[in-house]
Parts: C-alpha cells; sequence; structure tokens
C-alpha cells in the first residue's frame, strides 16, 4: 500500500477514534508516535533505496567494464593465436569468425582494407545484411571527414565523434554503440575495422576502443607478417628460380668446355702424330748425313746438320709433351701407382741435373725426413714432375744459388716442396702460371726457349694422383713449388 | 513414437544457403522424413521473403509458425545473425496452428478470439495441452488480445505468448504462418493429445523504496503515482540520473530500474520496462497498468537474474515430474539479454545442467512474455517485461 494515503487515512482513523472512543489523550500521543515512526521508517526505505541505485550504478559500471577487459582480453588472446598462426593473409580474415569476434561485446563487425589501387574493398562482414553493407560500405569509403580521422590514426566511437554527428554516425554504421579504428602500419592507414551493436544499453567505454583499437593493431601485424612471408617466399622462389637458370646456364657451358677440351686434346693428340712421324724422318736423314754415310759434309754443312738434329730434338720434346698432357685430359694415360720412397726419385733427379747445377754452382739440397713414408704413385711420372721443377729452379736460380727439395707428413698424405733462392715471381705472374704455353716475362725467359707446357704437365700428373699443386713466391727472395701426394690409394682410404 | 525434435541454425550469409543449410541440420537431428509441425526464427540480416515460400514449400509441414528475433537462441549460445528452424514429429501430439493479422486496426479481444478459432478449426475433440503464440512486438497491449484468447480457449489451459523483436526498438517486426508473412499479427501452435509439459516465467527482480500506489493511468501510460506525475517515482531515487528518454530510445538507467507491479496475491512482481517518459510526466510503459496497483521500482543484477533462471528450470524439471524433457524452448526477454551481457550464455547452460544438456534447445530474445499457465489472474499479470520463459517437452 503507498504510504502517503496510508498516513492520511490512519490520522482519519485518530481523530474519528478520540471522538468516537473517547481515547485518552496519551493514547492519541501514542498513535500519533507509531505513525511518525511508520512515516519515518518509509522515509528511510527510500532513502536506502537511493544508496541502493548509487552503489548499485557505481558497482553495475566498475563491474561491467571489469567483464568486458576480462573477457575482452581473453578473446584478444584466442584472436591473436587465431590470425597469427596463419601466413596467408586471407585466411587471416576467415579465421576471424563470428563467435570468437562476438566476445568482444560487439555483435557487428565490418573489415575494410585498401587494394593496390588504394580503393578500400569489404574484407570481412559480420552480424550485417548485405542491405545493411550496400548503404554502410559507401558511406564509409565516401566519407571524407571520417577518412581523414582515421588516416589521422584516431578512432571515430559513439563515445568520441570529433566533429561528427552520433545520430547520424548511428544511422549509417547500423549500431547503436560503435568503434571505427584505422588498421594502419607505421605511418600507413593499411584499412578500417569497424566493430557494433545494436544495444541499446551498451555504452561504448574507453576500455572498448582501446580492445578494438588493439584488435586492429593484431589484424595489422598479421597482415605485416603474411606480407612479409610472401616477400620473403617470392625473393627465395625468385632467387631460386636465378640459381637453377644459373646452375644450367653454367651446366651446359661446362659442357662445353669440356667438349671443346676434349676436342682440342683430339686435335693436339692427332696433330702432334702426324708431326712426329715427318720430323722422326728429317732427324733420321740429318744424323745419316751428319755420320758421313752419304759422303764426306763439309764442316760448315755438319754445323747447320747440328742445328737440325737439335731442333729436332727440342720439337720432339714438345710435341711428346703436348701428346702427354693431351692423353692425362682425356683419360688415356692411366698412372700405374704403387708404394713408392720420394728419397730415389729425388735422387734422380739430381743426378740427371747435376752438370746443369755444377755449371752455374748451385747448392742442392734433399731435406726429406728418414721417417717419410711411403707414397702411392707413378715413380715415372712423379719423377717428370721432379725432373720439371727441379730443372725449372735451375734455370731461374742465380749462379751460387741453393735449391731444396723438402717434405712433411700429413694425415693421408705427403707435401713435396721444392724450393729456389732464385729471382721469384709477382703474384699475377703465379695466377697465370698453370696456363698452357704461358711464359713468365723476365730476362730467362727471354734467353732461354721453353714450350710452355712443363708446368702445366706437373699439374695434370699432380692432379691425376688426387694431389693439388700451387706456388709461393717472393720476387728477388726465391720460389717454392709445393705438391700433395697421397699415402693410400683412395680406396684404402678410410 | 513420442516427440522427436531436430533443431539447426545456420548464419551463411547467402539467405537460402542459410535458410538450406538449417534445414539440413534439423532433419539431420530429426532423422525421420515426415515433419508434423516446425518452427522458424530468423534475424532481420534475412528477408523471410526470399527464404519463406520455399522452405515453407520444401519441409511442406501440416503447421509452420515463427517469427522474427533480435537474436537466436540455439543449443548453449546466442546468435545475432542467422536462420534457425525446429522440426517436430510425433505419432502422440497432435499439432493445429492458425493466424491472425491487422491486429493495429481492430479490436483485440475479438481479434483473440478469432485467432483461437483459426488455431481450434482442425482439431477436432482432441484434449488440448497448449497455445503457443508469437504476436508482434509492438503492439502494445497484448491483455486485450490475450482476454480474448483466454474467453475463447478456456481458462484452464496454458497459453505461452511471444513478443516478436527487432535489433532496433519500434522496428517493424514479422510473424510467419506456413508462407505467409504477417505484420502487426500472430500466429500459434496448439499442442493436443499426450504430452507432458513444463513452463515457467521468473525475472530476478527485486522491489526497492517504500511501496506507492498507481492513481492514475491509461492502457500502458501511468499518468501520476501517489497523486503526484508518475516521474517523480524516478526522480525521488534516482534523483540527477534522471534519464533522458525519449519515445526511440531506452536509456540504460530504465532499463536497469523497471517497475514492479505487485500482483494480487501479494507474493510477487510483473515486470513493466518503461519506454518513454511524456511531456506531462507520465511515464509508458510496455503493457496494460492499472490504477490502483502498487508499484515499485525494481532492482536487479546478473546474479538474482540467473538465480531466477536456475529456478525456472528447477520448477520445469518438478512439472515434468521425472520424465526426461525432449525439447526445451527459452523465450528471453530482449532488454534481460542486454543487462546480462555476456552471462546471458552462462545462463543457458544453468538451464540445460538442469534439464539435460543433450535435450535440443531452440530459442529467441523476445519483446514481451506472455505467460498465462494458471488460472484465476488477470490478464495484465500475465503479460510480463524483462522476463524468462521456459518450456519443456516431454
Amino acid at each position: 500500500m503507498s504510504a502517503t494515503p496510508l498516513i492520511l487515512i490512519l490520522g482519519l482513523m485518530i481523530l474519528i477514534l478520540t471522538a468516537v472512543l473517547g481515547l485518552s489523550l496519551r493514547q492519541v500521543k501514542k498513535i500519533r508516535a507509531s505513525l511518525e515512526k511508520l512515516k519515518r521508517s518509509f522515509s528511510e526505505l527510500d532513502d536506502q533505496a537511493r544508496l541502493i541505485i548509487k552503489t548499485d550504478l557505481e558497482l553495475n559500471t566498475t563491474q561491467e567494464e571489469l567483464d568486458k577487459r576480462l573477457s575482452g582480453l581473453d578473446a584478444l588472446q584466442k584472436i591473436s593465436r587465431l590470425i597469427s598462426t596463419t601466413l596467408d593473409e586471407n585466411e587471416i580474415f576467415r579465421r576471424l569468425n563470428h563467435s570468437v569476434l562476438t566476445e568482444l561485446g560487439f555483435e557487428r563487425f565490418l573489415i575494410l582494407m585498401y587494394d593496390a589501387h588504394h580503393e578500400l574493398r569489404s574484407c570481412l562482414s559480420l552480424g550485417y545484411s548485405q542491405e545493411d553493407l550496400e548503404g554502410l560500405i559507401p558511406f564509409l569509403t565516401r566519407n571524407e571527414p571520417i577518412l581523414r580521422l582515421l588516416n589521422e590514426h584516431q578512432i571515430v566511437s559513439s563515445l568520441h565523434f570529433p566533429g561528427l554527428d552520433r545520430n547520424e554516425l548511428q544511422r549509417m554504421l547500423r549500431a547503436h554503440a560503435f568503434v571505427l579504428t584505422p588498421i594502419f602500419e607505421q605511418k600507413e592507414t593499411l584499412g578500417l575495422l569497424l566493430a557494433g551493436s545494436h544495444s541499446e544499453t551498451f555504452s561504448v567505454t574507453e576500455g572498448d576502443e582501446e580492445l578494438i583499437s588493439i584488435l586492429a593493431d593484431q589484424i595489422s601485424q598479421a597482415i605485416k607478417n603474411a606480407k612479409l612471408f610472401e616477400e620473403v617466399y617470392r625473393t627465395s622462389q625468385s632467387l631460386e628460380s636465378k640459381v637453377q637458370e644459373r646452375t644450367r646456364e653454367l651446366t651446359a657451358t661446362l659442357e662445353e668446355l669440356k667438349r671443346i677440351s676434349s676436342a682440342k686434346s683430339e686435335f693436339v693428340s692427332a696433330v702432334s702424330h702426324e708431326l712426329r712421324t715427318p720430323l722422326t724422318s728429317i732427324k733420321g736423314y740429318a744424323s745419316l748425313l751428319m755420320a758421313g754415310k752419304m759422303g764426306e759434309i763439309p764442316a760448315n754443312v755438319h754445323d747447320r746438320l747440328d742445328k737440325i738434329n737439335k731442333h729436332s730434338d727440342s720439337l720432339v720434346r714438345f710435341i711428346n709433351e703436348l701428346l702427354d698432357i693431351s692423353r692425362i685430359e682425356s683419360g688415356r694415360v692411366a698412372m700405374q701407382r704403387s708404394p713408392q720412397n720420394l728419397a730415389p726419385l729425388v735422387e734422380g733427379t739430381r743426378d740427371l741435373l747435376t752438370p746443369q747445377m755444377k755449371e752455374k754452382n748451385i747448392h742442392f739440397l734433399a731435406e726429406l725426413p728418414a721417417e717419410l713414408p711411403q707414397v702411392f704413385i707413378d715413380p715415372t711420372q712423379i719423377e717428370r714432375v721432379f725432373i720439371n721443377l727441379i730443372g725449372n729452379a735451375v734455370k731461374f736460380t742465380p749462379e751460387n744459388g741453393r735449391i731444396t727439395v723438402h717434405a712433411v707428413t700429413d694425415e693421408d698424405s705427403v707435401t713435396v716442396g721444392v724450393s729456389d733462392t732464385g729471382i721469384g715471381m709477382k703474384p699475377e705472374e703465379i695466377a697465370s702460371l698453370f696456363s698452357e704455353f704461358y711464359r713468365a716475362e723476365n730476362v730467362i725467359n727471354q734467353n732461354v726457349k721453353g714450350s710452355g707446357l712443363g708446368l702445366v704437365l706437373a699439374k695434370k700428373i699432380i692432379e691425376a694422383h688426387g694431389g693439388r699443386i700451387w706456388v709461393t713466391s717472393v720476387p728477388g727472395e726465391g720460389t717454392t713449388f709445393s705438391f700433395t701426394l697421397p699415402l693410400k690409394k683412395e680406396t684404402e682410404k678410410d | 513414437m513420442p516427440l522427436q525434435a531436430g533443431v539447426g541454425f545456420s548464419s551463411h550469409p547467402n539467405v537460402l544457403t542459410a535458410a538450406q543449410e538449417a534445414v539440413a541440420r534439423a532433419k539431420a537431428q530429426l532423422k525421420k522424413e515426415h515433419v508434423d509441425a516446425a518452427f522458424l526464427f530468423n534475424t532481420a540480416h534475412y528477408d523471410p521473403k526470399k527464404f519463406l515460400p520455399i522452405l515453407a514449400q520444401s519441409l511442406n509441414p501440416r503447421c509452420l509458425i515463427g517469427c522474427l528475433t533480435s537474436e537466436i537462441i540455439i543449443e548453449n549460445r546466442f546468435e545475432p545473425a542467422g536462420i534457425a528452424v525446429l522440426l517436430l514429429t510425433s505419432d502422440q501430439i497432435k499439432f493445429e496452428s492458425g493466424r491472425v493479422s491487422h491486429l493495429t486496426v481492430q479490436d483485440l479481444r475479438a481479434a483473440g478470439k478469432t485467432f483461437v478459432r483459426n488455431c481450434l478449426s482442425g482439431l477436432g475433440i482432441s484434449s488440448r495441452k497448449l497455445l503457443l503464440f508469437f504476436i508482434d512486438g509492438l503492439i502494445e497491449t497484448p491483455s486485450a488480445f490475450l482476454g480474448g484468447i483466454k474467453e475463447e480457449f478456456g481458462r484452464t489451459i496454458p497459453v505461452i505468448g511471444v513478443g516478436s523483436s527487432a535489433p532496433l526498438r519500434h522496428q517493424k517486426t514479422y510473424q510467419y504462418h506456413l508462407d505467409e508473412i504477417l505484420s502487426a499479427g500472430a500466429c500459434g501452435l496448439i499442442l493436443s493429445e499426450n504430452c507432458r509439459l513444463g513452463m515457467s516465467c521468473q525475472h530476478g527482480w527485486k522491489p526497492l523504496g517504500q511501496p506507492r500506489k498507481i492513481t492514475g493511468s491509461r492502457d500502458n501510460v501511468i499518468l501520476t503515482i501517489d497523486h503526484k506525475k508518475a516521474i517523480s517515482i524516478y526522480e525521488e531515487l534516482l534523483g540527477g540520473r534522471i534519464p533522458a528518454w525519449d519515445k526511440t530510445r531506452l536509456d540504460n538507467v530504465a532499463l536497469r530500474y523497471p517497475l514492479g507491479l505487485q500482483t494480487a496475491s501479494g507474493q510477487g512482481y510483473v515486470v513493466r520496462n518503461v519506454t518513454a517518459k511524456l511531456d506531462d510526466g507520465s511515464i509508458v510503459c510496455q503493457d496494460k497498468v492499472s490504477d490502483d496497483t502498487t508499484v515499485h521500482i525494481l532492482l536487479g543484477n546478473k546474479r538474482s537474474c540467473l538465480q531466477a533462471a536456475e529456478q525456472a528450470a528447477y520448477e520445469v524439471r518438478e512439472q515434468l515430474g521425472g520424465t526426461p524433457p525432449r525439447l526445451i524452448f527459452v523465450m528471453e526477454s530482449l532488454l534481460r539479454r542486454s543487462l546480462l551481457g555476456r552471462s546471458s550464455a552462462q545462463e543457458i547452460r544453468l538451464i540445460q545442467n538442469i534439464l539435460g544438456e543433450t535435450v535440443p534447445l531452440i530459442g529467441m530474445c523476445s519483446q514481451k512474455e506472455i505467460f498465462a499457465t494458471l488460472p484465476g489472474k488477470s490478464s495484465e499479470e500475465e503479460i510480463h517485461n524483462s522476463s524468462l520463459m521456459i518450456l519443456a517437452i516431454a
């Protein structure tokens, strides 16, 4: 029952009772006091109600904001997990489904992204009907004030709508409560995200703005990652394609080179054979003439014949070297390898070259360790290497110089060095030293004839043994040729 | 064969695909080809003109009713966009449906009677168990319509009604009967013969302040309370927090503190949402109010609302007397849903925990809840706002 009429009725009743029943003044006072008490109680009820409402409003506001924050953060975490595990831009939007997005408290979402022509296009629409979108998308894509604010990375919402008409926004965005935020990466605006709710009781707070803004950042980051991945993938694909193309080119070039080299070897081999036969006849006839088998010849003719003989020998050596190189290159010469000591080969070479060394008073030292193991080599071919290298050393070492042959053992090979105290070489000369027909430009080479094939042949022989050869040299101080030789057969290696 | 129910939902952006998907999923759960009755709920994103005729033709049920809703309740969640279909079949329950249109231009009491006659037309002498109907949520005083229904249908048979809702208040809503789309209409379904029902309507709001009395009213407008302008009840208790109500917008404060009309028995309160304040200080409610009714401002919170839902579910379970339900309907007030916000899903889970987690569940957000299940009450007391109704069929 209502309080005021009740009090009036009771007051009236008191008057009637006082008059009719002849109540005492004390009794009347008592009833009045009760009435006053009742009035106060009703008044207190209203006071309590006011206090409860005030507290309830404050509590609800706080609780709602807290609930919103907690579930919003939870939803953002889920969304982050969903979209950060894909590197496909379209898949990012596919994974943003309604059930997870509505946990942010909004039930309508629209994402527009700029395309390559800087046109906004819809990438995601949830909770909006086709009819809604037909009005909404043109409104957003053509609304200069909104786009300007978004480009300045400002949020437009039903809470903050600088310079805009909120009622119009609510009508056009089909949402009573809304947050419209830019999706941007550094300074570039990539698109926009609209979250809306039709609930008339939903009031957007700064917390909502923050949540939607974080969602936009997550989307931006995911898109950035997807783009980076795509870029890296494309670059890697392009590089791989280039590498494959270059490999194909190199393979083709190599094949062509092999073909040319093979043709060259065959040509050299054929020409050498053709040259050697007439040369043998020339040399034979010259020898016959010199021996007087065709009758006495004058001294001056003898001298000319002697020159023919000597030049024929040089030409034969040259042709033989060419043939050897050609044979080794084509694999027609197999190395007859067996375990051998190096010392006899070095001594044999020293004996062979002793006259030349004596002529220039060159001191020869063979510093081979006593415990030097046997090497697995073709002794005839390796002896040719020694003759070539020591012979060169003799040629380029001035009088009273020194030539040293030394060796060290490695794990599975022996490294042999032939050092001299000769004129040495410049670095640019070293680079071409093992090229066919190359002869370093120096005074000695100008006076002494050579084919330019000796070092090439030595290199071929060493490589045919599975070793390698190299040079170190200091102009004016001397040169060291080093090469390695295997200790065992390749098949015996561990 | 007892009642078989199948529920299907789809939020596919294409309206026809969504309808087809929802039907396919409902059929898959129904596991029967024959459909006796179908319910259909859709949100405003899906135009019924595009899908209802096709859907009605493909299902071809004896009865099909439905309406527009702001949100669909399906399984244990609220869906703001989609189409939901419920298919029923049973040889123990008879279904009959009917409709009435143009409610805004005719006498509502007479319309209520016509509506019942339409629904009963094919039923014969079957024993009636329940009338479930959907009415345009914008009809301001459905109590007269309900009065007409009860006069024609009988005062002892339960009647449950739901006001269709749209995302925005005062937005047009639709009701469906077979392949007909109505606005400002009502469609309903009568269940008869052999079925057991459990139903409850609760709200969870508590009265605040001293009791006041409505001293002047006209239909759904309260003119004076305690002989003062009606708005004084809010002015006195809310002080400076008086909302700037207008015709189209319901303020948060009004939602949070609706009015409670004490029932004739004095045991409870019927909630009346306040939708507007008029210039003369009168306040507009969501349904009829009467003079001399004791009125309070009500206070509700999430906890009290959840407790009410729990209580409603227990009442339903008790009425079923141990028979497990085969279908659960949940009708949740649109404004109550707004108040509960993220806790709404928790409310549905509470109901499922009590009534059965695997029972098909479907529902909608309503603008008005009409719950006339007990004789002896006035129609006014049977129209509720901000309340939750549960109907379970076993």
